[in-house]
């Protein structure tokens, strides 16, 4: 690869581009594999016609990639998540949460519609229960906690409101319990968003077969890793989660582990609201803090 | 152009393919940087291509069209992240001059050093360089003007001296100099 100088650096360029593309794998059968591509993709054009509305955006992706070969591990996951995220589906979840001084773990299985936008999370063994409406979420109060709770202490409500969502300083909400895990479809999200997703091989269950992806997810406060299984039909039905709190300035350091686990997709089972009446809203942090201050000032008395 | 039997163009078009796939192949792994993606990306060219194939005029250069496809694609993937390039800070130590035996490290060395580049100027010096294609030819495909290409180009070579060094990507000759190379005869590139 010498080069004579006095030629100039637009020859030398050229003799570096020969050279690195000199080395090419020599019985690539292009011909072959365009052919392959273009008959799968020509299969696949009918059966669009034949798919609802819930269904299109998801195979849209899964036709462009039929296009355009195998589909990277991110739109495939993007893919499944969306169409996962639309659907009906039972869930199990299996959640833990440690900070620097507590550690909860529980179960739970539940119910999503999507299309209602409605679900439902029961704990097992007794545990609470959650209810999804809307952008509304309604959370049992532990009989234990009814009329104890910062910022209600005499109201009694077996029922706590809140805005269905992530809300910072979470980890100062965990008298309810460990919420930061406890909606399969804010999951499904940050997996559509997730980046840095790789192909980690093959994956199965009851059932189903598909592949295994890990994926990274970061904000300000969190760090979100973990791993995705896909089943052949496009669908997520297992994710295993570990969200890191990095909020380490205000003492919200926590990390949590989810495995949560999708079946029976298309399900729809009626979610109600508990009756207004026996339902209060979440107190702000601000006015938990306060409570908190409070409480601390009266026990030093 | 009158109409050809669906035998006759999938002959035309596998003829196609054995004369210049390879050649597009190489023109991909240059801008992608390794042979498993280019080959993705020109298999995923062709397919469009194959497509296209019955409606193209005769008068159409295949080549041509296979190219823009190649650089749409490609400019689409990296947009997207599809392929995400993880550019090298540094290139590593390349292999010895004149090792012949060691073609394939030259070419990974090489193909690093312009994977450290924009996709910009990677485009531009891929087209101008490998594809002897002149500027407004670029410019028309990157949808840009000539002064872009131009700077383009400019940045693209002088940063190829930075990661590969002087001696492999030398400085421009005085304009005497280059008067005198150019009026050699013979010395224009044989692409074969």
């Amino acid at each position: 690869m010498s080069q004579d100088p006095g030629r100039g650096p637009e020859h030398a360029v050229r003799a570096l581009l020969e050279a690195a593309s000199d080395d090419g794998p020599p019985t690539t059968d292009l011909l072959h594999e365009v052919r392959r591509r273009f008959r799968r993709r020509r299969a696949l054009v009918p059966s669009l016609a034949t798919l609802g509305v819930v269904g299109v955006l998801a195979v849209a992706v899964a036709a462009a990639s039929t296009v355009t070969g195998t589909p990277p591990a991110q739109a495939r996951v993007a893919a499944a998540a969306t169409r996962t995220a639309q659907e009906g589906y039972r869930v199990h979840l299996t959640t833990s949460k440690s900070t620097a001084s507590h550690r909860f773990s529980g179960t739970a299985v539940g119910v999503f519609d999507p299309a209602r936008r409605t679900g439902r999370l029961v704990g097992e063994d007794g545990g609470p229960e959650s209810r999804y409406v809307g952008d509304v979420v309604y959370r049992r109060v532990p009989a234990r906690l009814i009329g104890r709770l910062p910022g209600d202490p005499k109201r009694a409500c077996p029922w706590i409101a809140q805005e269905r969502g992530f809300p910072e300083g979470i980890s100062e909400l965990a008298e309810f319990g460990i919420r930061a895990m406890q909606d399969p479809q804010q999951a499904l999200n940050w997996v559509r968003s997730a980046g840095e997703v790789r192909e980690q091989g093959r994956a199965s269950g009851d059932g189903w077969v598909g592949l295994r992806y890990s994926f990274k997810l970061t904000d300000r406060l969190w760090r979100i890793t973990g791993t995705v299984d896909v089943d052949n039909d496009g669908r997520v039905r297992r994710l295993d989660l570990t969200v890191r709190s990095t909020d380490t300035a205000n003492g919200l350091a926590a990390t949590v582990h989810a495995a949560v686990q999708f079946w029976d997709f298309g399900v729809r089972e009626p979610v109600m609201a508990p009756p207004a009446g026996q339902v209060c809203r979440m107190p702000t942090p601000e006015a938990m803090k306060r409570e908190r201050e409070r409480f601390s000032k009266a026990t030093r008395r | 152009m009158g109409r050809r039997s669906t035998e006759g163009l999938d002959a035309e078009f596998a003829a196609f393919v054995h004369r210049r796939a390879r050649h597009h192949l190489r023109t991909a792994v240059l801008l992608t940087g390794d042979w498993h993606t280019a080959e993705d990306l020109v298999q995923t060219c062709l397919v469009k291509l194959y497509r296209a194939w019955p409606r193209l005029d005769t008068g159409v250069d295949p080549d041509s069209y296979l190219r823009r496809m190649l650089i749409n694609t490609h400019r689409s993937w990296w947009r997207t992240r599809w392929r995400r390039e993880a550019p090298v800070a540094s290139i590593p130590d390349r292999a010895g001059e004149a090792d012949g035996q060691d073609r394939h490290a030259v070419a990974e060395t090489v193909r690093q050093a312009l994977g450290v580049l924009s996709a910009r100027q990677r485009a531009t010096l891929v087209l101008r360089f490998f594809e002897d294609l002149p500027e407004a030819q670029v410019a028309d495909l990157l949808g840009c003007s000539v002064g872009t290409v131009k700077t383009h180009t400019h940045r693209g070579i002088r940063r190829l001296r930075e990661l590969l060094g002087a001696e492999l990507v030398p400085e421009a000759p005085g304009p005497e100099l280059d008067q005198v190379v150019n009026q050699l005869p013979g010395r224009g590139r044989d692409r074969g």
